[in-house]
């Protein structure tokens, strides 16, 4: 089994006023090669938290974070900056598109810092944006497309960069259902089909259904495989 | 899509809010070159003329206290003097006291001027010392007022009690290669001897203008000129052409010093405006920041990314400026024109904008949605069509006329260009640059939590 990514005894405390509160108590997890994990948990849990100490946005207080082989601890700002636009996909529950770029420009945008010629990226993003089933809307604004369009479009800037990790915060949050449906379905196809390991944050118990494994947290701490939080 | 693109897209993203920093910018650095090609033009003929070996001698006290004629004859004996000649300003009125009519005019003495300023060239200088009430009229002038050889100029006399009846005998040009940077080719000349005859006096002159061997000569031939006259009843002031000019600004008090501060006044504000638009533009767009971040672009590409735009605007303002200042300036009519034009746009943008705000947004007036839609539009189609209606019927009119012959042009010269390319620049590179350091020192959690 290859691993991915692993915490260990991962930690983030936030300081208000005289106390602290944990965030995150101590998470292990180990996410292996080809896994679709979904991290749930009520408000305030800690899931985003860790999905972003994963992503390399946020440090842990203590533990260790190891992504794809890099120690996260390690590395300056600008390394993990380089590290997420080669390694990692980002795809957010707002879409956090571009408003006055195309589909076809959004998701160039990470392949802005690749090096790749101008006809290399048009033909990564086209070929991104087919993968989607949004070939058709490659010269649309943001505006003149859905909610689920949209996030698709999001989700073809996440694998433009041909990233072996997608993390995932929230995708389905602010779609109806038939669109959550066609953005889970692309999850899968990228899970399944294309190796991608794939992290997601939910609320949404059917989001959560596509995922191959579901892990809980709740007052920052992850329960054990199988376990649920009380009233959930 | 490239980096470019994406900066020129993101600058362009509010085009009123863009259009309206870029007009700012524009309009200062009109400013800004209208003030210092003013300047330039008030300075330029003494500050960049190339050495000269001219200099000027006068009444230690003042102009209007004129030397008796025999320092000539004195200075010329000097070791180093090429030639001097005597060259009384006649002021008079042309016709009438219009602006148009106004040209300098001075009595000269034909044998030794044209050796004194060697840097002017004329056929018909014989002519002119042969007729006792001839004139010499400059190239430019004679364009200017249509004079040519045999007609008559009458110039009623105001500083002195004679109103000459001059004949034109003769045009003078620069010579070969000599630049008209003091509009010289804009005087009337006319004999000394003449304005003696009407007054019925040798009258004293206020000033000698002479020509040393050499530049360098002047440093001590002009010590020992006022030194031969110290004591006399008309001690003299010897000082180089350029000096000499000089004193004339002096005259008017620090209008360099009063100019300079205009200009750094006007480049503050515009920075200011700068500034906040762009502070404001990147506060706006602080969850993008943040998924760039998010998407890998590092604190380099952010910095670059919002300078890029900061200067990408700034460049729009500079070459409205600087490509207007450069076209329409030495045209007053054009000028005043599109100035007026513009400023009635702006106005007419600003009442758009007034209407937008005051009518609710949900209300479904037509003259909103017009406003809204159609207002920088509206606003460019009245600007122009004034611009266009004024060139139309405005008479023509020069610097020259304006001016009262202070100003003889405003063409903008390369200094000034250059400036206005580095006010650009300036202005572009410290409005951005606050506002790009925060957006790429912004954590990127902080920027994906702001609320849309």
């Amino acid at each position: 089994m290859t691993i991915v990514a692993q915490t260990t005894n991962v930690s983030k405390v936030y300081k208000l006023a005289d106390t602290e509160v944990y965030a995150l108590d101590d998470v292990n997890i180990t996410v292996a090669e080809r896994d679709f994990l979904a991290l749930m948990g009520p408000s305030g849990s800690g899931k985003s938290t860790l999905l972003h100490l994963i992503a390399g946005i946020d440090r842990p207080s203590a533990g260790t974070c190891s992504v794809l082989n890099f120690d996260l601890g390690k590395m300056s700002e600008s390394e993990l900056a380089k590290w997420r636009n080669q390694y990692v996909g980002f795809v957010f529950q707002s879409f956090n598109l571009v408003p006055v770029l195309s589909a076809q420009e959004n998701v160039e945008l990470p392949l802005l810092l690749t090096g790749l010629s101008s006809s290399a990226r048009k033909t990564q993003a086209r070929t991104a944006l087919e993968l989607v089933g949004l070939a058709d809307r490659m010269g649309h604004t943001p505006r003149q497309l859905s909610g689920g369009q949209q996030q698709r479009i999001a989700i073809a800037r996440a694998i433009a960069t041909d990233p072996q990790l997608i993390l995932c915060d929230e995708p389905t949050g602010n779609l109806d259902s038939a669109s959550a449906d066609a953005v889970l379905e692309i999850f899968h196809t990228l899970n399944n089909q294309l190796n991608k390991t794939i992290i997601m944050v939910t609320h949404d118990p059917h989001a959560a259904h596509a995922a191959k494994e579901v892990r809980y947290l709740e007052k920052g701490k992850l329960l054990p495989a199988g376990e649920k939080p009380k009233d959930w | 899509m490239t980096l470019m693109t994406y900066m020129a897209k993101n600058a362009l993203r509010n085009r009123r809010r863009t259009a309206l920093t870029a007009v700012s910018l524009a309009i200062s650095l009109t400013v800004v070159i209208f003030l210092k090609t003013f300047l330039l033009q008030l300075t330029n003929p003494p500050e960049s003329a190339k050495p000269s070996a001219r200099f000027v001698v006068r009444h230690r006290v003042s102009l209007t206290m004129g030397l008796p004629r025999s320092t000539e004859e004195k200075i010329r004996r000097m070791e180093g003097v090429v030639d001097i000649s005597p060259m009384q300003w006649f002021q008079g009125i042309y016709i009438d006291e219009k602006p148009k009519n106004w040209f300098a005019r001075f009595a000269v003495d034909p044998d030794h001027f044209f050796n004194v300023y060697d840097d002017l060239q004329t056929n018909d200088l014989e002519a002119f010392k042969k007729t006792r009430n001839g004139a010499l009229v400059g190239r430019k002038l004679a364009e200017r007022h249509g004079f040519k050889v045999g007609d008559t100029i009458v110039i009623k006399g105001d500083i002195f009690d004679a109103n000459p009846e001059l004949k034109v005998v003769g045009i003078y040009d620069m010579a070969n290669g000599a630049v008209d940077t003091q509009q010289m080719t804009d005087w009337l000349l006319f004999q000394i001897k003449y304005l003696d005859e009407m007054l019925g006096e040798t009258t004293r002159v206020s000033s000698f203008f002479a020509r040393a061997d050499t530049p360098q000569r002047m440093e001590t031939l002009l010590p020992a000129i006022e030194e031969m006259f110290r004591n006399s009843d008309a001690e003299v002031k010897a000082e180089t052409e350029k000096a000499f000019q000089m004193s004339f600004l002096e005259m008017m008090g620090n209008v360099t010093g009063l100019i300079n501060t205009l200009v750094t006044v006007v480049l503050f504000a515009v920075l200011l405006i700068a500034a906040s638009t762009m502070a404001l533009t990147i506060k706006e767009r602080t969850k993008e920041v943040a998924t760039l971040k998010a998407l890998g672009f590092g604190r380099g590409h952010i910095l670059a990314l919002v300078v890029g735009e900061g200067m990408i605007v700034s460049a729009l303002g500079g070459l409205l400026g600087i490509g207007g200042s450069y076209a329409f300036l030495p045209k007053p009519g054009w000028f005043a024109a599109f100035a007026l034009g513009g400023i009635v746009a702006i106005g007419v943008m600003i009442f758009m904008m007034i209407i937008t705000f005051v009518i609710s947004e949900t209300s479904q007036s037509r003259i909103r949605k017009i406003a809204a839609g159609r207002g920088g539009t509206i606003a460019i189609v009245v600007g122009l069509t004034i611009t266009i209606a004024l060139l139309a019927v405005m008479p023509p009119v020069d610097w020259m006329t304006l001016s009262s012959g202070y100003v003889p042009t405003m063409e903008v010269r390369k200094p000034t260009l250059i400036l206005g390319f580095i006010i650009t620049v300036v202005v572009g590179l410290l409005s951005s640059f606050w506002p790009a350091f925060q957006a790429s020192r912004m954590s990127v959690l902080d920027g994906l939590r702001k609320v849309d």
